[in-house]
């Protein structure tokens, strides 16, 4: 097996996530190359470091601090709700606004250009199908 | 310290029971600082993460469904709040940053983003160390998390695929990638002596 070969299963073969046909081949050239052997070494020592680092400790004020910020947060919380509130209410009374204002811009509109009755004659008129049957129009000599 | 099953945190936390919280946080604090400290590199900030995930959970778990078990929603929150406070911390380095007009000043190992630029020299253990974090901390953004939820986490690839919300086959070979792109750097890290 090459060594560059080998460096691609080095990581594996410390996670123990090979199977053992791999894991002989690769011990088999560890053992007859001292250049991928001190790789191998210095590749467990660099992860042995990120062990090292992920060795925290409990903190035993943690909780203390979260329940300070939590109630730091509340009269905020209840800013905010109110603003919510104040917001919704505002953009519901605009909108109610503006649909009065319309209703009374076209009620306006309809009182200041009636029809006139000439007009309304001519409707009536053009409209006669409603008051005469065309039925008796054509028996009626 | 009462064990209690997921079912009695969920409602304990939805009443907004303080005991059933502290009891949540006692549980669960540990395993998120060993993750946010994968991402931060720094004990202060990791704790400051956490707690922002507890407020979150404390203030949101009305809004889990249920649908996932509550640490894979509880490590989701971590990730998403660990990356953004680096994001965060890039763009005040960039905006502070003076070290690039100065341009004889000698940078900080830990500040090297490209192995190219380090000289030929052995290097103690604690700079090694910020060398391999580095490392890590370069790699694309998915493999980087799924990296750290493997390694920092010890999480299975199965859990990992419910917190990233991906495949279990996607999971094995972002990790599978991540591994060979450590592999590729350290080697070459290591044909320059500097581990």
């Amino acid at each position: 097996m090459k060594c560059n070969s080998i460096h691609n299963q080095l990581i594996g073969y410390l996670d123990d996530e090979i199977d053992n046909d791999l894991r002989n081949e690769i011990e088999a050239h560890l053992k007859e190359c001292s250049h991928c052997s001190e790789f191998l070494i210095r590749l467990k020592k660099a992860f042995d470091l990120v062990d090292e680092e992920k060795q925290m400790q409990h903190d035993p004020y943690m909780i203390t601090r979260i329940i300070a910020r939590l109630e730091d947060r509340k009269p905020m919380i209840l800013k905010n709700k109110f603003r919510m509130a104040f917001q919704t209410v505002a953009f519901v009374a605009l909108i109610a606004i503006g649909i009065y204002s319309g209703i009374l811009i076209g009620k306006n509109f309809t009182n200041e250009s009636p029809i006139s009755a000439d007009y309304q004659n001519e409707i009536y008129y053009l409209d006669e199908l409603q008051h005469e049957n065309m039925i008796s129009v054509l028996l009626t000599d | 310290m009462l064990l209690m099953t997921e079912g009695e945190y969920i409602e304990g936390l939805k009443r907004g029971d303080e005991k059933v919280f502290r009891e949540f946080v006692d549980q669960h604090q540990l395993s998120l600082l060993k993750l946010c400290i994968g991402f931060l590199h720094n004990e202060e900030d990791a704790k400051d993460i956490v707690q922002d995930v507890f407020i979150e959970v404390f203030q949101s778990i009305g809004q889990f469904r249920g649908d996932a078990l509550l640490s894979t929603w509880l490590f989701r929150i971590a990730v998403n709040k660990s990356m953004n406070q680096i994001r965060k911390s890039k763009s005040i380095r960039i905006l502070s940053n003076i070290d690039s007009v100065m341009p004889f000043k000698k940078k900080a190992i830990a500040d090297i983003t490209d192995e190219s630029e380090i000289s030929d020299r052995h290097i103690e253990t604690k700079e090694q160390a910020k060398i391999i974090r580095r490392a890590i901390d370069l790699l694309p953004r998915n493999q980087r998390i799924a990296f750290i939820l493997s390694k920092y986490q010890d999480l299975s690839y199965k859990d990992i695929s419910g917190v990233m919300n991906i495949s279990l086959s996607a999971v094995e070979s972002l990790i599978h990638r991540a591994k060979l792109s450590l592999q590729k750097k350290l080697y070459n890290l290591y044909k320059k002596k500097l581990i």
